[in-house]
């Protein structure tokens, strides 16, 4: 996620950030250019066989019987996978858990958003300070915040004492839903700190002339965030949320620590640990059933594509409009 | 009259001035307490002694004893050399992937900037264009590596190691710009002076972007550093290989008792997070300087 979230941010710092020119040169320099088809192409090798290798192997796979630990099993199998997979309820059930958490991107934007307004109001001391602590939930890892907040979260924990309840929270049959709002939180928690240095940072670039101008106006404190600030930083907010939408969908090792696959076979009660990639681990590893696995990895990245392509066109008008 | 009335505005003002700043460090200093409040409770954990959490459940005044360190550190418990080997197995596991991967992206963005050669722009389109497609083989991968014979053994490492070594299209577009902006008359200065296409690398681009390289560097590692899932997916049947993320959750795993052992939990989970964390400290400044260059400019 973070790979992906530099690389949409580094496509923007290409187009503004001054550079000098560089002389045309029509003198041959043989022996330079085959260093620099080198350098160029290794990434391009890279891509072709880390890349685009596997993703040609796991379409291939969809069609097929494919064991998992034996790639030699791979025996066509026409669509037999597909006819599975639009009987199944159950990755409509994954489905619906992964969509759930993914809300947790959009609360936490919101969070970031006001605590970076915050952060920004003229003299607030320590602000330095804080931006750093608020980042560092965001350097840790999943595994390790998973199994801090599953000590929260024992029966015994200190939320059940701060509640006066005894629930206990990531495996209550009669509410199985603990579990998914139990993970929602342990993926909310972390996930403010990198929009809120973004946003300070965007916030800081919004031209104070556009406030002193609304404040001519009589706009309150209110108005001016609603009609400047937010226009001004949509562009910003759309990358958040495509970062967040692709890594909410994305889901795993929080789920995988929380709800432990138990010994009837069900992630937590009724699987509402079960996200997407956690189910596509599931059939790959205890049934060794790749061909089924690539069909719902197949269906996910479509799934994927479709709210990153009405994002990244709502970014780039939110762009023009304040171009 | 009117110079009450002008005092009696002056006083409005500042009193809602004094409450707009109290509500303001009020909120800061309730989502302060949310980031920090999991912190202290696993290290109040940490210190609790097993049979009281048994007993009495989270104490935030807990009878302070080493108990959950001792038994981590206990060699006969295996925990440690279980993530100490775990730790040393992330670091040349992150190491190599990140360290090769910004070397060869670095270089393929200095080619990009700073040199001509026949199709330089259609190559470095269809850079761009591949940065963007959104597909990826995640988890299914594995067939692939299976069939290279990289899923068995020892060699199930590969998987983790060798593809970051290329470099990635995205990490290409990030260093470009920094690249640019080197002046162009200092390489052809070190070009006159008889320096190659390496050593201009080398010696002339990295240290006068050294920024960016620190900056990706940091964020690749911390990125390795935490990744799981392909490292439960190819190493977990091979414990020699554990990462520290995969040796952590095969810890707790192994401790499944509910309400036993949390404080040898909570301190294995600081013990796996200190690493980084005291990394961030020493250089949050290029971590927070990257995230807002990214912020002006978003």
């Amino acid at each position: 996620m973070m790979e992906q979230e530099r690389v949409l941010t580094g496509e923007r710092l290409e187009e503004t950030v001054p550079v000098s020119p560089v002389k045309k040169r029509k003198r041959p320099f043989r022996r330079e250019w085959l260093w620099c088809y080198l350098a160029v192409g290794l990434p391009f090798f890279g891509f072709v066989f880390f890349n685009a290798a596997p993703i040609v192997i796991s379409f291939a796979s969809m069609f097929c019987d494919a064991n998992t630990y034996d790639f030699g099993s791979m025996q066509w199998n026409g669509f037999a996978n597909f006819v599975e997979f639009f009987h199944d309820g159950k990755f409509l059930h994954t489905l619906g858990i992964t969509f759930w958490l993914t809300c947790a991107q959009f609360v936490s934007l919101a969070i970031a958003i006001v605590v970076a307004a915050l952060l920004n109001a003229e003299r607030v001391r320590g602000s330095k300070v804080l931006k750093v602590i608020y980042f560092i939930p965001y350097i840790c890892s999943g595994v390790a915040i998973a199994v801090m907040w599953s000590i929260i979260f024992e029966r015994q924990g200190v939320l059940n004492q701060l509640l006066g309840t005894e629930f206990t929270w990531l495996n209550d049959s009669a509410h199985p839903q603990f579990l998914t709002w139990a993970i929602f939180v342990v993926i909310l928690w972390p996930a403010p700190g990198y929009g809120i240095i973004m946003y300070t940072a965007a916030l800081k670039g919004v031209d104070t002339a556009l406030y002193e101008a609304a404040e001519l106006d009589g706009a309150n404190a209110f108005h001016k965030f609603w009609n400047i600030t937010l226009p001004m930083i949509a562009p910003m907010t759309y990358f958040l949320v495509l970062a967040g939408v692709t890594s909410g969908f994305a889901t795993f090792d929080q789920a995988t620590i929380l709800a432990p696959v138990s010994w009837t076979g069900t992630a937590g009660p009724e699987d509402a640990g079960l996200t997407v990639q956690y189910y596509i681990y599931y059939e790959m590893t205890e049934f060794g059933n790749m061909g089924y696995a690539s069909v719902i990895q197949w269906a996910m990245m479509i799934i994927t594509l479709i709210p990153c392509t009405i994002i990244m066109k709502l970014r780039k008008r939110a762009e023009e409009n304040i171009g | 009259m009117n110079a009450v009335r002008k005092r009696n505005d002056a006083w409005h003002a500042k009193a809602a001035r004094i409450a707009g700043r109290a509500a303001l460090y009020f909120v800061l200093l309730l989502y302060t307490v949310w980031v920090l409040a999991p912190f202290l409770i696993i290290i109040l954990v940490s210190f609790e002694p097993d049979l009281q959490f048994a007993r009495e459940g989270f104490q935030w005044w807990p009878d302070w004893s080493i108990e959950g360190y001792t038994m981590l550190f206990d060699p006969e418990n295996e925990f440690i050399s279980l993530l100490g080997t775990g730790f040393i197995n992330s670091l040349w596991q992150t190491l190599i992937p990140t360290v090769g991967g910004l070397f060869v992206s670095g270089l393929a963005a200095y080619a990009y900037a700073k040199w001509e050669f026949p199709g330089k722009s259609k190559l470095f389109a269809l850079c761009l264009l591949l940065m963007t497609v959104p597909l990826n083989a995640g988890l299914t991968s594995y067939l692939f590596y299976n069939a290279l014979g990289w899923t068995r053994g020892g060699a199930a490492v590969l998987p983790i190691i060798i593809p970051g070594i290329f470099g990635s299209m995205g990490t290409i577009f990030l260093i470009y710009p920094y690249v640019k902006a080197v002046p162009t008359g200092i390489v052809e200065a070190a070009r006159i002076d008889g320096m190659g296409f390496m050593g201009i690398y080398c010696r002339v681009i990295v240290p006068l972007s050294a920024p960016v390289f620190v900056a990706q560097f940091l964020f690749g590692f911390v990125g390795g550093y935490n990744n799981y899932s392909s490292a439960l997916l190819y190493l977990l049947g091979n414990e020699d290989l554990w990462t520290m993320q995969l040796a952590l959750s095969q810890l707790i795993d192994g401790l499944t008792e509910s309400g036993a052992w949390l404080n040898v939990k909570c301190a294995a989970a600081i013990f796996s997070m200190l690493p980084l964390i005291v990394l961030f400290c020493f250089s949050q400044r290029y971590f927070i300087e990257n995230v807002s260059a990214g912020g002006v400019k978003g």
